[in-house]
């Protein structure tokens, strides 16, 4: 998830959801082996947080798959942040996560290791919103992500504490100065950077480009404040890489060191777009299930929606822009309509064309 | 220790020997106690110890099962029922682990303590190196707005505001809900009293160390290495110096409303309650019974002599207590976890220090 609208309400969301759960008595499923073979998974739709209801009021990441999709099967995940929904049939499962890399690490542990799924052949597909980079992107825009870089894992030394030629307090874990070349290899099975199967995403962008979405008066008055060419653009769909953070960063210098942070760490193949709070972790855990021969990772997809900029537009300082997003962003409905709409165009080809993406990813054939 | 252990060990083995075999084997290991730490250095045992090493070597976790899914094997000495595991470093690595292993069929973990037990920073305000520290309070530095303090309000003290507020630390704090976790307060003072008067190393390096942080404020880190209760500051990102050090101290007084004074800090406890608190909700853990002991392994702040940057670089003596924290981790730890086992048939089903 990130930012937005309903900020409060989403996280108030978040310990809703929770506490639901939380009196729920565990159920006996996660203990007992699975009655049956376990449901043949072809996609996991992976989103991060929910409003209020499931369906019927103000969406979250989640409603709109749910009440479109037919994900009529309820299968509780208690280790999980939330319960599965399945449709069996189609062989099409979503989750939410709950909020920041941990919770993502959770829920898609929890699920990857339930004997109840076959998802060793699974594609997941995380459909959130984010912040978008000005530079690069406008409001409701719908982003194919390649690379993906963690923004916590770092030392960091408060700016005002820095040398006058450090350009942020960010510094490379095992470095000592920010950006120090060369760039540390990773250690200890590392979480701080990853890319997406190239032809995979090449695929998916290209099944999904010509995808419309709504554009609104809101949208177009706000991002007129933006001085940037791209800022100011009606939503498409593109390409742009993702820098995953549970620190919730707003702000121009913070848009540096965003832009200048995955550069360094993909080796200046990545350009910063979109910022969200979770996909290094669910990568992680695909990873390590993949060790464990319950996933396989290769077979990620991250489609981030643009709700809001990362920054403020001319004349508005960091704080000021900040605390606007608790009065909202006009960009909130947009992102959750093309997270929707470009992510379902993937799953439904996956679906429908299962017989081939089973045991060939699309766009990795010769 | 040793001879306790042996008794525990016979006591046991006729245990084991009533106990029909192929059940035995059929049926998952009734993990007592699982230690979790978080990194390991080159291999397991007779190199450069990591947080690991100490267990693995004198605690007899011989017996070694893949976990595939985490990040090292869980190592583990099935007669006594004790278990060690490696998280890897950070909150995401930490809830990958522990996530990985309570999900696991071979485990029951429903009566297991978890004990963290790894080293940290410690607050030079506060305490010195090679102290080991009881955690009350685990209070998130992640999870939170941030602007670069250089473009901040100039009257702010620092550029990380909470989430669904506008300014830092202000009131009143919202929910806590999984950014902030207090630990079981009986069994934190169970294990604080069982182990209060152990003595703790100190080396010259460490005390040339502790020297240097010359400030009046100081004078805790110039003193001698004790055991202790206080809070950790969870976060990922790596933090050091002055500026940041005092956002640590007001951050677990705004979240705990007081109750808790910052001491340690460190990269994964956060994560680790957070997939403890999901297994906990599906009946395979129970967040009661989980200590986490922090050791410092070198200060949060620079000493008077260096800038937080120069502090940062430095690899001469910054560590210099590294080795007598994973030996405080080791010694403290290994109390607990061998007064647990030795006393199972009490602790299987009471929590020590709930009696009362």
């Amino acid at each position: 998830m990130r930012r937005g609208l309903a900020h409060a309400a989403l996280l108030g969301a978040a310990g809703m959801l929770l506490a639901a759960c939380g009196s729920r008595p565990a159920p006996e499923t996660a203990e007992a082996p699975p009655a049956e073979a376990p449901i043949s998974v072809k996609a996991v739709v992976v989103t991060m947080f929910e409003i209020g209801d499931l369906v019927g009021d103000t969406p979250g990441e989640f409603q709109y798959w749910k009440e479109r999709e037919g994900l009529g099967t309820v299968m509780p995940l208690p280790a999980g942040h939330g319960d599965v929904h399945v449709d069996a049939e189609r062989g099409v499962i979503a989750v939410i996560t709950g909020i920041g890399t941990a919770n993502a690490v959770s829920t898609i542990t929890a699920l990857g290791l339930d004997p109840r799924f076959d998802l060793s052949r699974a594609y997941w597909l995380v459909a959130g919103i984010s912040g978008g980079d000005p530079a690069d992107t406008s409001l409701g825009s719908a982003v194919w992500a390649e690379h993906l870089v963690d923004g916590d894992l770092a030392y960091e030394l408060d700016a005002r504490e820095i040398p006058a030629d450090w350009p942020t307090g960010y510094v490379p874990l095992q470095a000592s100065t920010p950006y120090a070349e060369p760039r540390p290899s990773e250690h200890t099975a590392g979480n701080q950077y990853f890319r997406l199967d190239p032809g995979l995403v090449d695929w998916a962008f290209a099944l999904t480009r010509d995808v419309a979405i709504p554009d609104t008066e809101d949208m177009a008055a706000f991002r007129e404040r933006f001085a940037d060419e791209a800022a100011r653009q009606p939503p498409s769909v593109m390409r742009g890489d993702h820098l995953a953070a549970m620190t919730f960063w707003h702000g121009r210098l913070m848009n540096d060191w965003a832009n200048d942070w995955v550069a360094y760490w993909s080796d200046g193949a990545g350009e910063f777009v979109t910022s969200a709070m979770e996909d290094t972790g669910t990568m992680l855990a695909l990873t390590r299930l993949g060790e464990a021969g319950r996933a396989d990772p290769d077979r990620l997809l991250v489609l981030r929606t643009v709700s809001n900029f990362t920054m403020g537009p001319e004349g508005v300082d960091a704080a000021t822009s900040l605390a606007g997003e608790h009065t909202g962003y006009s960009g909130m409905g947009a992102a959750l309509e093309a997270a929707h709409a470009v992510g379902s165009r993937v799953v439904d080809a996956i679906v429908a064309d299962w017989a081939t993406y089973r045991d060939t990813i699309p766009g990795t054939a010769e | 220790m040793r001879r306790w252990r042996q008794r525990a060990r016979t006591l046991l083995a006729i245990v084991g020997a009533l106990a029909a075999p192929a059940a035995l084997a059929a049926e998952p290991m009734a993990v007592r106690v699982v230690v979790v730490s978080m990194f390991e250095v080159g291999a397991d045992s007779g190199d450069t110890p990591g947080e690991l090493q100490l267990w693995r070597e004198r605690f007899d976790l011989d017996t070694a099962y893949p976990l595939p899914a985490g990040h090292h094997d869980v190592l583990a000495d099935p007669e006594r029922g004790v278990i060690a595991v490696v998280t890897g470093q950070g909150t995401a690595r930490a809830a990958a682990t522990i996530m990985a292993l309570g999900s696991d069929p071979r485990f029951d973990l429903s009566r297991a303590y978890w004990l963290v037990a790894g080293i940290a920073g410690v607050d030079p305000a506060v305490t010195t190196v090679g102290s080991a520290v009881w955690t009350d309070w685990v209070v998130d530095g992640d999870l939170a707005y941030r602007i670069d303090a250089r473009e901040m309000p100039e009257d702010w003290p620092t550029g990380t505001i909470p989430y669904l507020r506008r300014e830092p630390f202000e009131p009143p704090r919202p929910e806590r809900e999984a950014r902030v976790w207090q630990l079981n307060p009986e069994l934190l003072a169970w294990a604080h009293a069982l182990t209060e008067d152990i003595a703790l190393d100190e080396t010259e390096s460490m005390k040339r160390l502790r020297a240097r942080y010359t400030a009046d404020a100081h004078a805790p880190a110039r003193g001698t290495p004790e055991v202790m209760i206080g809070a950790n500051l969870s976060a990922t990102s790596y933090w050091h110096g002055t500026l940041l050090n005092r956002w640590a101290r007001r951050w677990i007084d705004y979240w705990t409303d007081g109750a808790a004074r910052f001491v340690t800090s460190a990269m994964e406890d956060s994560g680790t309650l957070q997939s403890l608190a999901y297994l906990d909700r599906a009946g395979r853990a129970d967040l009661d019974r989980v200590l986490i002991l922090r050791t410092g392994s070198n200060f949060t702040t620079q000493p008077a002599d260096l800038t937080a940057a120069e502090n940062l670089a430095r690899d001469d003596d910054g560590y210099s207590a590294y080795v007598p924290s994973l030996e405080a981790a080791y010694r403290v730890g290994s109390t607990v976890v061998s007064a647990l086992v030795a006393d199972w048939a009490r602790y299987r089903d009471t929590v020590p220090g709930s009696e009362r």
